[in-house]
Parts: C-alpha cells; structure tokens; sequence
C-alpha cells in the first residue's frame, strides 16, 4: 500500500513544500565565488555516478551532507536516486499505457523505462556514453554536474578549472536554479505537457527556495548563508525568476515548435499552462468562484468566466519583482506580460504572437538577473515581505497564487530571521504564517480515499484574514 | 458649380425613387421584417405556412377542455385527452416555472454576473427565453398573442411543445369545427392545423432535445459562459425518464382505456412504448447532439475572432475537466478514446445508442463496433488537438448526424413487444457490465433505460431486484427534483456531491447486483 500511494506522495510535491517547510532557526555561513556554466562545444562522456562512489571520494559514508559523503547522502536520502525506479511503479506503467494507446511515439517502447522522452528525466538521459544500464543510477551527480569524461580525474586538484568542458559550477546561484528548472520546469526538449498530466504524470509545481530549503543537500551551505545572510530571500528571488525565464522559454517552444521525439507539432493550446484547479474542480454549491464573480461583477468589474487563467503559478509574482528589485525596464516587461496574459486567454491563442512574446520577456528576465541575483540585506528583505502582504487579489485568486504568495513570505521571513538579529523573538509573525500554511494545506482533503490531489477546500477568507494580520502586526 | 447633364438628373430621380419605393414597400425596416421571418422561420416547423398564434395557457386551461373534465359530453364517443392536463402542468410541470426560476436568486446572480438582464426577450435575455420561456419576435404577433392571455411568465406553455398557431387551437375546441377536425389523421393536424405530432417519439424527442440538448436553429444553447455564471449543469437526456418524471401529463397510448381512442391514435396492440421511446430518444439524442457540434464546429471555421475559431467550451464533456483530481484516478485506469489530456465530446448521448442498434438485430458486440465505427472520425476531430479541430468535427459530426437519423427512423419503424424489450434487457450485461468504466452521465442513461424498460414489463417487481434498483436509483440519483415544489436548485448541491463522488466500479456492482438477482429469479 506504501508503494501504491509513493507516485502520489511525489504528485503531492506542491503541497508538500508548504507542509514541510519549517521556519527553522538559521545555520553559519561560508562565502561563494561567482562564476558561470562551462562551455559545452565539446562533446563530453558521461561515465556513469560508480565512479563518484568510492570511499576515498563521496561515498565515505560520512554523516548526511558532509564533505566526502555526497554520494552517501545521494543514495540514503536523496529521491533523485530514486527517479528511475519510479517509472516501474504500476502508476507509470499505467501512464505508458495510455499515451501508447493513440501515439505511436510511445508504441515504439515496450514501458517507460525504455522511453527516451522519461529517461530524459528519470535517468541519465540522452547523452553520451549513456548506456541503458547507467539509467538505473536515476538522477545521479552528473545530471547536475555535468558529464565527467574531461574533469573526473582533476576535479579534486588544486587549481582545477571550473571552465573545464563538461564542468557545471554549480556555486552561482542562478547555475543551480537553472539546473533544477531544466526537469523540474522544463525545456523544449523535456517537459511534462497535459497529456502527460492526463495519462498520469503528477503536474510539476516548482518553487526553487523551498525545493531549496527541504532538499537533503549533500554540500555544505554555511557558506553561502555567511556571505549572504538573507540568503533565502536571494534565493527566491533567483528562483522566482530563473523559474519564470524557463517557463516562459518553453511556452516560447510550445506555442512554435515541433515535438523533438514524433516530429509533430507540439500540442496548442497547451494546457498545462493554466491552473489546474480553473477547470479541474468538481462543481460544487455553493462555488467560491461564482461568488467571487458575483462581487467582482458587483464591483462594476467584467466578467472572465471560461477563460482560462495563464501564469498562475511561475508569473504570479511577477509585477511585485518588477516593483521591488531594480534591473529590468519594468514598464515593458509588464507591457509582455499584460499581452501574453491577453492572448493566453484567448480559445485559441495566437502562436507565433505568443512566442515572441515569451523569448522577449525570458530575455528581459536573462537580463534582469545580473543585478537580481545578488544579494538581498534585511531592509530589502523586509521591502519584499510587505509587499507580499499587499497580495490580497492574489491570495483571493485561487491556490496557486495563494501559494506563491505563502512561499514568498515564508523565504523572506526565514532570511529576516537570519539576516536581524532577534527578529524573529521580537514580532509575532510566525503564528499567522504557520496558520497560512495550515489552511493551504488543508485546501487538500487528506483523509479521504481515493486521495485528492487538487485544492477542492481552498478558501480565500481566513487566508486573506491571516494575510491582513501579517501586513497590520508591527515589525 | 457644374451643371448636371439631364440623363444625369433623370437617373438620380429615379434612383431616389427606387429607393423610397424599396424602402416604403420592401425595404428593410428595421428588427419587423426579421422578426417575422424568425417567426415564419420558427412556425414552420409544423404546420407549413400557417400564421403564427401564442395562446397562454388560459386559452387551454377551461374546465370541460384541459382544466378537468367536461361535466357532459356527446354519448357514445370518448375523448381523446385526459382534460387534466394544464391542472398537471400547472401543479406539477417544472417547465411551468420556466420562467420564474430567473427570476429566483440564482438567476438574479447570474444576470449580474454575464451583465444582462436575463428576462428581457429583446436583449442578451433572448438566449435565455429561447428555453425558459416562449420568444415571440413579431410584434404584431406578440400583440395579436397578448390578447389570447399569452404571458411570457408562463415558462415553457402549452402551444410552446404543441404548436403555435390559431388554426388547430381554434379548430379542435370549437364545438362547430371540432367534428370536422376530429377525424384527421395525425399526419393531417400537423400539416393543415399546426398541430404538433407528438405522439410520434421521434419528433416528441427531437422538441425536447431542442433544448435539453440544444438546437442552433432555434438559437437554443446553454454557453459555458452560462454554467460558469451558475447555470446548472445539463443532465444528460433520456426521453422515457424525464417524461414519466415530468410527470407527463398524457397517457401511453396503452393506458388509453377506450379502444377505439386507441385504435384512433394508432396504438399496435401489445406494444411497448416505453421501451421504444428509449430506443428512439437514444438514437435522435445523438442526431441532435450532432447537429449542435456541427452547426457550431462550422461556425468556427469561419470566425475571425481567437475566441470563436474553437468550439464552445459546453460542447466538450463538463466532467472531464470538471473533476477534483485524484490518486488513484478511475480515469487513468479507465484509459482514454484517444490522447489522454485531449478534451472528448460530452459521451452520454452515446451509451443507450449501442441498445438501439442491438434492437435493430445487431449483437452487442457488433453494436459497439458500429458505434465505435460511426463516432471514430468525430472522436478524432476532438482528438487532434486540445479543444479540438472544428473543421474535421463538422464534417465527421455532418456524417454522424446521418448515420444516427437513419438508426432514428429504423428504430421507430419497428415495434418492440414485451419479448423484445425483455431480449434487449438481457443484452444489458454485455453491453454495459463489459470491462469498460463508464462516466456518470453514461451511466445514468443506462440506470433510466433499465427503470424504464424493466418496470413496463415487469407488473411485479421482486423485493431483491427491487432493492438493487432503489440502490442504483440513489447511486446515480436518478430521480429527478419533484415536481413544481422542488426547482433544480433545491437538490443542485446532491445533485453535484453525486457526481464528484461517483465511482464507475460501483455502478457496475449495483448493476451487476441486479442482473445477478434477475438471472436467479428468471433464468
């Protein structure tokens, strides 16, 4: 039964991060050396994560993240390691199953563990030197790091070159976001679609600093946090915005180009673009959304019903980033923004429009993240916490926005207790953020058989009352 | 100034007076000769060419007509109808509270919700009034009806189903002309008095469906701009249930007392109307089903507008998006038609359709292949991308149409005796306990059609079989709000929690139940 219900605990994922993240007290620091991904002209050989494992190397054994144990944390905690062994679960197999019915691309593959469009992600993927019997590792270290035939064996010198071909440095934080937004976002070459969604595949929900802050790291990051104390609030806004760069890319690829595997235009309208929870809600009475169509109709405000809400989850955020972190021309980006919504809107959204649209903003977003990625200071911290508390529309907008603005909260909160002293003993906002975080949780109804995977309790009301507590209580 | 050539004047004078001529005569004065063409357009079809008329339900509602029976009447000859039936439509009928119901909280909320006032037959209103209520365009007929206690308050009237126009009203009432009128056939009160065929199921079925399902010719469609302003779901339709659930207020020809009445109406002895208004209801369902998609998927090949290039969101199946998601999902187990994540057509008008073509000599296998065969193209024309692609639905829904308005008119060419409806129940088993999952909305055609069916032949209902139906009857809830004291309002939120809750496997339990206990009862 345990394994029957593991797919689902992944599908979960989302609710997961609001459940798990604590406000936990905050650890010492180390600083971080800028830096940038390596070339990748050269072709590079994967060589498989046996030969990261020895004891001499990461696999000592050692406790949970310590130096010379990251291969140990890896296969004890990590569930990158067990990203392959998922696509055996019946669910998969299921999955498989359906897609294969009306698609020819998946009759090919006798199951998922054969389908190269899984393997992308839930293996070692289509690079060189792959062979089937290195898929097995799942995610292992040089799906993150890079594929290692150039560098295996200098890696551990003094003076290695971190622009050694095939080399990911990892240390700048944006190379980190990035490297988690390629499968846990997207790209035009690996993305989990509706049909995909449909068939059985948990929708991807991916918010970088809680992902962040629950990960079982397998480095240190005390250094980081010493370099940068509001680390967390850096953190999301690097991830709210290499998040919303990748999503905008791969709207980019959907609305345009062709399906890398069948060669068939990728599906359009794409609707994993939307919130779930717009159309996948049982209908009920009474229906928050009719009566928050009946206020807002009220309020002399038009009526959008049917129409499909884009951008929910990476775009929620966007205008309040704009406002409060310099670096982008935020007129024009809300410009791109306020037309893509527009067209996404539409039954039938303008492709090649839409496409043009999502390069244009992804580059202002490339652009904006020079000056966005460094690093936050307390004040600016807090600049960003009351803002959030100002998301009322959003919070009353449905889960998804309710979330991000939860999550937005929480990253800065956590970086104001690191960042000033005493900050967390002398304001009482922990309370209604932990009930903020309850009531989110909650939206999903836990005990019920067969288990929910949608927000079908979401209520904006005492979320908006926790949201209203949090902006009045003093700082 | 230049100086006109005379030609040149000539020609302006007589331009001028062409079109003072063509403006005063026939010309187009604005919102008159249109509505009168949508009148003619409405009235024709019974009664061809005949002036359109709206009484109200006073007209008809007299004691001693249809507002109780007459305290005497001519010896020796019966009368056809029962004389209660405007005292049933008025204390029973829900389509008498039409009307009223936007006018209830719920449709003040949506009015204000889709910025329009829903009872105003000149507005945005119409496409609420189209089923709600009784449009009359015309002005001089609205006036001309007016004077015959038309009221638009009155909901879905009398002359709203039986035909709306002077001649039959006045001509079977009338003690001078009724003689006279009374002897015609009904093929003949149809084409010279306007006066609807109803006792023939497919047309009962296709005025029914024309707005249960909808029509476009008659501007009759629920959008899903309407149900997410908080319009009701449609229910799937199944003409026996929802007519003995109305109640009707007419009789099955059988139940017709006289002989001679029912020998009058063309009633076959022996047989089984219900049962075949079941088949017939199934078959015209899905012609009419098809004649939305595609009049509205051709219409999307046309339009200019992003909006407009795809189908209206109603046309696609409510509960393949409207459903909380869950793990595991009955759904996924089930598999899809085609693409998983593609949204399919709305599949109720389809399942009772395989049971008509079992009537027609086919076995249930045969049955679902020729379904299967005949929906193909229009399943892949929503299949080919999400929202579909309207300009392969219109065509595969064109041929759809066709092959179901044949199956229609096979259907209602035969008779089913109590030996066939108790043959096609036996095929129940194969053709709905297979290995497939059924959605709600299908299953609930399947519990209607075995309700229907089974208590026509079955004067006495066993006390096992009888639990299971009850068991199956609040499964699917199958039982439609009562009467004028419960709206569709009233029992929305059961109705709703039934189908969030549904579980395919269960249906099949209690169906399977059933048939387990009638096999062992009759083998």
């Amino acid at each position: 039964m345990r394994l029957r219900y593991t797919i689902l605990a992944l599908s979960l994922a989302g609710l997961f991060v609001v459940t798990s993240w604590a406000l936990s007290p905050r650890q010492a620091a180390r600083p971080v050396q800028p830096g940038a991904l390596a070339s990748s002209d050269i072709p590079c050989r994967f060589v498989g994560t046996a030969s990261c494992a020895s004891m001499a190397c990461h696999g000592a054994n050692g406790p949970r993240g310590s130096a010379g144990s990251e291969y140990s944390t890896w296969i004890a905690v990590d569930k990158h390691a067990r990203a392959f062994e998922a696509l055996s679960f019946p669910e998969s197999v299921q999955m498989h199953r359906n897609l294969a019915r009306a698609d020819k691309t998946y009759q090919k593959h006798p199951g998922p563990k054969d389908n190269p469009l899984c393997l992308k992600c839930h293996g070692m993927g289509l690079g060189e030197g792959v062979g089937p019997a290195m898929q097995a590792d799942g995610v292992g270290c040089e799906r993150c790091h890079g594929p290692a035939e150039h560098w295996k064996t200098t890696h551990y010198l003094d003076g290695f070159d971190r622009s050694t071909p095939g080399f990911h440095d990892l240390r700048p934080l944006v190379s980190r976001a990035r490297t988690c937004t390629k499968c846990h976002v997207g790209n035009a070459d690996q993305e989990v679609n509706h049909d995909l969604i449909a068939a059985g595949h948990p929708r991807l929900r991916f918010e970088f600093a809680a992902y962040y802050s629950l990960y079982p790291r397998h480095w240190d990051d005390s250094g980081d946090k010493a370099a940068d104390p509001a680390f967390e609030a850096r953190a999301w806004v690097v991830g709210q915005l290499v998040s919303a760069e990748a999503a905008l890319e791969l709207l980019a690829s959907r609305a345009k180009d062709k399906d890398p595997l069948s060669g068939e235009a990728k599906p359009w309208p794409e609707f994993s673009e939307y919130e779930c929870a717009a159309c996948h809600h049982g209908l009920t009475k009474p229906s928050f959304r009719q009566e928050r169509d009946f206020e807002r109709a009220k309020a002399g405000k038009r009526f959008r019903g049917g129409e499909l809400p884009w951008g929910t989850w990476y775009h929620a955020l966007q205008p309040l980033l704009a406002d409060r972190v310099p670096g982008v021309d935020a007129k024009k980006l809300a410009g791109l923004r306020a037309d893509l919504d527009a067209n996404l809107r539409k039954r039938l959204p303008p492709q090649g429009t839409v496409a043009s649209q999502a390069r244009a903003a992804a580059g202002l977003i490339r652009a904006w993240l020079d000056t966005a990625s460094r690093p936050r200071n307390g004040d600016q911290a807090l600049g960003l916490f009351n803002a959030l508390t100002e998301q009322k529309d959003l919070v009353g907008s449905g889960w998804d926005g309710a979330t991000q603005v939860y999550l937005g909260l929480a990253a800065t909160h956590n970086a104001l207790c690191d960042a000033v002293p005493g900050f967390q003993a002398r304001t009482q906002l922990r309370a209604p953020l932990l009930d903020m975080r309850k009531r989110l949780r909650e939206s999903f109804d836990k005990d019920a058989r067969p288990l929910y995977d949608s927000p079908l309790n979401y209520d904006p009301k005492g979320l908006l009352e926790d949201l209203g507590i949090l902006r009045d209580l003093p700082r | 100034m230049p100086v006109l050539s005379t030609r040149c004047k000539l020609t302006l004078v007589a331009l001028t007076a062409y079109a003072a001529f063509a403006w005063y005569f026939g010309g187009d004065v604005p919102g008159q000769p249109k509505a009168e063409a949508q009148e003619k357009e409405k009235a024709s079809a019974e009664g061809k060419g005949l002036p359109p008329m709206y009484y109200g339900v006073a007209a008809c509602a007299n004691k001693g007509c249809h507002g109780g029976p007459p305290e005497n009447w001519i010896a020796g000859k019966s009368l056809l109808c029962r004389c209660i039936e405007a005292v049933d439509w008025h204390t029973k009928d829900k389509h008498a509270d039409a009307f009223n119901v936007l006018k209830g909280a719920r449709g003040k909320q949506m009015a204000k919700i889709l910025g329009y006032d829903v009872t105003d037959p000149k507005g945005k209103g119409r496409s609420c009034l189209v089923c709600h209520g009784v449009v009359i365009d015309d002005p001089k007929v609205l006036a001309e009806s007016k004077k015959r206690q038309f009221k638009i308050e009155e909901g879905v009237n009398c002359v709203a189903c039986h035909g709306a126009h002077a001649k039959w009203v006045v001509e079977h009432s009338n003690i001078v002309t009724a003689p006279d009128w009374r002897p015609l056939s009904r093929a003949q009160k149809q084409a010279q008095g306007g006066m609807r065929d109803l006792w023939d199921p497919v047309k009962r079925v296709e005025l029914c469906v024309s707005c249960h399902v909808g029509s476009v010719k008659e501007g009759r469609f629920v959008t899903h701009e309407m149900y997410a302003a908080g319009h009701p779901p449609l229910p799937g339709f199944e003409a026996a249930a929802f007519s003995d659930q109305m109640p009707r207020h007419w009789q099955y020809l059988r139940e017709k007392k006289d002989p001679e009445v029912r020998k009058e109406l063309g009633y076959k002895p022996g047989e089984r109307e219900q049962a075949q208004l079941v088949l017939v209801g199934a078959a015209v369902s899905l012609r009419e089903t098809m004649a939305l998609l595609e009049a509205q998927a051709k219409a999307c090949t046309t339009a200019k507008n992003d909006d407009d290039k795809v189908l209206d969101y109603s046309n696609f199946d409510c509960y393949a998006c409207h459903h909380d998601l869950k793990a595991p999902s009955w759904r996924q187990k089930r598999g899809y038609v085609g693409k998983p994540g593609r949204v399919p057509m709305r599949p109720w008008s389809l399942e009772l359709v395989k049971l008509a073509l079992v009537a027609t000599g086919k076995t249930a296998e045969q049955a679902d292949k020729e379904l299967a065969a005949a929906l193909q193209p229009v399943n892949q024309g929503f299949d080919a991308r999400p929202f579909g692609d309207p300009e392969r639905i219109a065509a595969a829904a064109a041929k759809a149409r066709k092959w179901a308005d044949g199956l229609a008119r096979k259907v209602n060419g035969q008779v089913v005796y109590a030996k066939e409806s108790r043959g096609l129940l036996g095929q129940f088993p194969a053709l709905y306990l297979d290995s497939r999952l059924l959605d709600y909305d299908s299953a609930r055609q399947v519990g209607w059609a075995f309700e229907e069916m089974f208590k026509e032949i079955t004067p006495k209902i066993d006390p096992q079989i009888g639990k299971g139906m009850k068991a199956l009857a609040d499964y699917l809830k199958l039982r439609l709000p009562k009467g004028r004291e419960k709206v569709v309002e009233d029992e929305l939120k059961e109705s709703l929690d039934k189908i969030n809750s549904y579980d395919p496997v269960r249906f099949r339990e209690i169906l399977g139940g059933i048939f387990s206990a009638w096999s062992k009862k009759a083998p």
